[in-house]
């Protein structure tokens, strides 16, 4: 059934015709008991919602399209390991990869944990190696620097993991330093050759299919620069890369030595893999104790999503209310705004999940839609965006559903002058936080004893009656950031549910990549190009002819 | 003189010996542990004989209630000494002995345990004399020194002191009288500038390798020159023990609390570590990294030799790290052999052998990581037709490549010999 058919749908649409279009957020917080209709807690996590333009029949009446469009069941397949992924044939199970050790998911007749256990522990074992000085380069040395090559998937899950989880780093007897190269332009691979050490340097080649461009070019470079340093190309590939793939034979066809390929299953989404051996780099830079627990939190909330009713359900609700802003009250931005530094490439790393996940138009059945699906999705650490777009939040004329995200405790240890210090930054910024969703909930007149002239009034007014979400996590640590992660990625699929799509597929990114092949053959190419639109053949000859030009101007300066 | 020793390693043995062998009625405390390791220091066990039968020398296991006029505290950490001494030390009688601290610990120490021990007894005075007192050569560093560095903030207490080191002072007079933290002072920077030293030299054999220079050449050159003088020039595969070490790491320490500190001292830790690591990486090229099942057999165990001391030893660096890429190793030292043993008591690629000769049977390559006398000139005709790969890697440059090259055994020391 398409969403909009949904008896529920037009319900809503009345509901909010009815109780709720000329309701602001504001009054709706009048009310004393709304944290109970609103706001959720699990596990130490609070998430509460109750900045949103809802009202208790609101809740009821998502809840029930959430059962008219057969949510529950499809929780149920997914968990369960069902093909839901039904363009690819194939199940979505990162739920999978982080079972408990002793859990059991069978598919196909296969206990689908146990090799999940079994890689873990290789990869356990690769870490080891690494960080006990036991994997050496070609002249001996103990490896110090590991470079992940990876993109989208198998660069921003790890990318936002280690960063967020710096303070977690574990001191190894040989630690080492991790780096992220994803770009197939080679700038941040030129880079990391100019500062590292060719004997010291590991590369770990991730790619899902093992054939991405962008990181298999990265991989031919890095393969060349080391080649530069040592010539024997097999103590080369076997001593400074690991690989990371569904095809081993792909991996074997690189050259990658069978002991240093990890795997990955095709069940499992690029951007659902940071919790697989993709995640190598967050182990080897904060151990595999705190990989565990990284798994364990997401374990917990999957639990919670896998067995809650709906109307308990957060990833469930925190869905729902996307559907709600989206589709009935027409916001078609959603921004995320961690009030956490360290969690600095979050919104990177939801702008994939969530886009690439739901910028779909098209449903299950293959059927063209016409409602919109995923909003656009960015944000920025909080306290920088208030310095950046706050303003298009504030007085802007588009509507933004907001993400406030925050740790309760940091900086709680005070020994010192400067921890107390930083303390109080902490306070500094949560007061920030929850100031900046209240301005953006209730709005009004920054203009001070209603002076200056009605002009100038007009600028200092803000409108107000945006909606936004708060999360608030304990504190950052790897079980509350895997919970978080999981959070969202659940939140996904409940909205893909609901809008009748699939998440786990994403083929809008297919049509570029061929066209790069012929536009790359006829680059390399000496004569005019014509063969393109006129745009296209314009800009392909401007380059080709300026390649020797640009580049004497740039040696005269 | 009525002395007391308190510590429970060597250095606490041979100061014992030694102060009864002059005629002072000596107790050790704490000393229940004469282990046969210990008595492996050349003339420690026959002077500990000699010295017990005398009558002058006595071991209790715990502090007793006695007349004292010196307490000797050495091989003593100070967090375990000074929570211990204050209970311990509560009901005994130390009104007017003097504590001489023979191996300090940080800078500050004497003046810290004196205000510590005067909480008990107001007379109490600390002094520091951090005699150089090295394993192998215990009993002549101590019997005849080339200097005493009498560490002493009270004149009444220096005579007392001087006394007890009159013995050891004889020939002529190398007491050289400063204050406690000068004392503590000059040890630590005495032990960083010798390991500055042989970790410049490393450098420099490094440099040297990639230079095609002999580094043993360049070491006569700038040793003959009296500004720089011969000692502690020799290149190798890093120094061990606990003594040199810790020192090193307690002058680093205190120079990182420095805002201006540019990390020397850490620098020259890294050398050394680097420098143990050094050999494997030779056999490591060597065997162009596949080193499962080879047979690596190492000469020398001991940190240094006449010692069966293992502690930071290189030789154990390098055990570790041929063993965690699955070869095989076989080890024989004159006297370390039970303890390494012991230490790699698990490992079913691990063995030890029973002679030098022993070792090599069926080994693909020598590994020399201790410079004991009995492998200076060993029979070259017996190694060339032991080892599968005729190669030595030399830790302690120890043998002329020339020589060796008529062996036909290929060899790399460390910056001379051939470049891998």
């Amino acid at each position: 059934m398409n969403a909009t058919e949904a008896k529920t749908w037009n319900k809503l649409q009345k509901h909010l015709d009815d109780e709720l279009a000329n309701v602001r957020i504001e009054e709706l917080n009048k009310c004393d008991k709304r944290s109970d209709l609103l706001s959720f807690n699990f596990d130490q996590l609070l998430v509460d919602f109750s900045k949103q333009k809802v009202n208790s029949n609101t809740m009821q009446l998502l809840f029930e399209l959430g059962e008219e469009l057969n949510l529950t069941n499809a929780i149920k397949n997914l968990a369960s390991g069902d093909k839901v992924n039904t363009t690819e044939n194939r199940p979505a199970l990162h739920s999978a990869l982080r079972l408990n050790p002793n859990d059991s998911l069978v598919l196909d007749g296969d206990d689908i944990n146990r090799h999940v256990q079994i890689e873990l522990a290789r990869m356990s074992k690769v870490v080891d190696d690494i960080t006990t000085g036991n994997w050496r380069g070609y002249s001996g040395k103990p490896i110090t620097d590991v470079v992940n090559l990876g993109v989208g998937g198998s660069d921003l899950g790890p990318l936002l993991v280690c960063e967020a989880l710096d303070e977690f780093k574990e001191a190894h007897s040989n630690p080492v330093d991790v780096h992220f190269a994803s770009t197939m332009d080679g700038s941040q691979v030129s880079l990391l050759f100019e500062r590292l050490n060719p004997e010291t340097t590991l590369f770990v080649i991730v790619s899902k299919s093992f054939t991405t461009i962008d990181t298999l070019s990265n991989a031919a470079s890095a393969k060349a620069w080391l080649l530069n340093a040592f010539q024997d190309e097999s103590i080369i590939i076997k001593q400074h890369f690991i690989g990371i793939s569904v095809s081993e034979s792909k991996m074997e066809k690189w050259g990658i030595h069978p002991e240093h390929q990890l795997k990955l299953w095709d069940w499992v989404g690029g951007r659902f893999s940071l919790w697989s051996a993709v995640g190598l780099t967050i182990a080897l830079k904060i151990g595999m104790a705190n990989f565990r627990r990284l798994l364990n939190g997401a374990n917990k909330l999957d639990q919670h999503f896998f067995s809650t009713d709906i109307n308990q359900n957060i990833p469930v609700i925190l869905g729902l209310l996307g559907i709600w802003n989206t589709n009935f009250l027409n916001i078609k931005a959603q921004a995320i705004l961690p009030y956490d530094a360290r969690l600095k490439y979050f919104p990177d790393y939801l702008t994939q999940l969530e886009m690439e996940s739901n910028g779909k138009s098209v449903t299950l059945q293959g059927e063209r839609i016409s409602f919109d699906t995923c909003p656009i999705l960015w944000g920025e650490v909080g306290p920088n965006a208030q310095h950046a777009f706050y303003q298009l939040l504030h007085q802007g004329t588009r509507k933004v559903a907001c993400d406030f995200i925050a740790p309760v405790n940091r900086f709680s240890t005070i020994t010192s002058e400067h921890e107390k210090s930083l303390h109080n930054q902490h306070l500094l910024t949560i007061a920030n936080c929850f100031a900046q969703s209240r301005a953006l909930m209730v709005g009004g007149s920054s203009a001070v004893d209603g002076g200056g002239s009605s002009e100038l009034k007009n600028h200092k007014f803000y409108p107000g009656d945006q909606s936004s979400t708060t999360i608030l996590i304990p504190e950052l640590t790897p079980y509350s950031l895997g919970q978080l992660i999981a959070l969202y990625e659940h939140k996904v699929f409940v909205m893909a549910t609901i809008w009748g799509i699939n998440p786990f597929d994403q083929w809008g990114v297919e049509l570029g990549k061929l066209m790069a092949n012929d536009t790359l053959r006829e680059l390399n190419l000496d004569s005019m190009t014509m063969c393109f639109d006129a745009s296209t053949n314009y800009l392909m000859n401007y380059v080709k002819s300026n390649f020797a030009t640009f580049k004497g101007v740039e040696e005269d300066k | 003189m009525r002395v007391a020793v308190i510590g429970d390693g060597m250095k606490s043995l041979v100061t014992a010996g030694l102060m009864a062998s002059v005629g002072n009625q000596v107790i050790v405390f704490n000393s229940t542990n004469t282990d046969c390791e210990l008595l492996m220091e050349p003339g420690l066990a026959n002077l500990l004989t000699e010295q017990h039968s005398s009558g002058r020398l006595n071991y209790l296991s715990e502090i007793v209630e006695c007349e004292l006029d010196i307490i000797i505290i050495t091989d003593v950490s100070p967090i375990e000494s000074y929570a211990q001494f204050k209970m311990e030390l509560k009901n005994s009688v130390i009104n007017g002995a003097t504590f001489v601290i023979l191996t300090p610990s940080f800078i500050g120490e004497s003046e810290q345990l004196e205000l510590e021990i005067n909480e008990i007894s107001n007379s109490a005075k600390v002094c520091c004399v951090p005699l150089l007192i090295r394993e192998g050569k215990a009993i002549s560093d101590f019997s005849r020194p080339d200097r005493i560095i009498l560490g002493c903030d009270d004149a009444q207490v220096l005579t007392k002191v001087r006394e007890l080191f009159y013995p050891f002072n004889r020939v002529t007079d190398v007491i050289k009288v400063v204050k406690t933290r000068e004392a503590e002072f000059s040890c630590f920077a005495g032990n960083a500038m010798l390991a500055t030293r042989l970790s410049f030299m490393n450098e420099m054999a490094n440099l040297a390798e990639r230079s095609h220079v002999d580094i043993d050449i360049v070491r006569e050159c700038i040793g003959s020159d009296p500004r720089i003088g011969r000692d502690y020039l020799y290149p190798g595969c890093g120094y061990g023990g606990k003594a040199l070490a810790e020192n090193v790491e307690r002058v680093a320490r205190e120079l990182r609390l420095r805002s201006d500190d540019l990390g020397l001292l850490d620098v020259v830790t890294k050398i050394n570590d680097r420098q143990k690591d050094l050999l494997f990486r030779k056999i490591w090229s060597f065997f162009a990294t596949e080193l499962k099942g080879k047979t690596i057999a190492i000469w020398g165990g001991s940190f240094k030799p006449d010692s069966s001391n293992i502690d930071r030893a290189p030789a154990i660096v390098l055990i570790d790290a041929l063993l965690a890429q699955s070869a095989n190793v076989v080890v024989y030292d004159p006297s370390a052999n039970e303890k390494i043993k012991h230490h790699y008591s698990n490992n079913q690629r691990f063995r030890i052998a029973p002679s030098a000769y022993a070792a090599l049977e069926s080994a693909d390559v020598l590994a020399i990581c201790t410079e004991w006398r009995e492998f200076w000139s060993p029979d070259f005709d017996k190694i060339a037709e032991s080892l599968n790969y005729k190669a030595i890697f030399d830790g302690r440059n120890l043998y002329s490549p020339d020589l060796l090259r008529k062996y036909q055994i290929r060899y790399f020391g460390i910056g001379k010999g051939e470049v891998i």
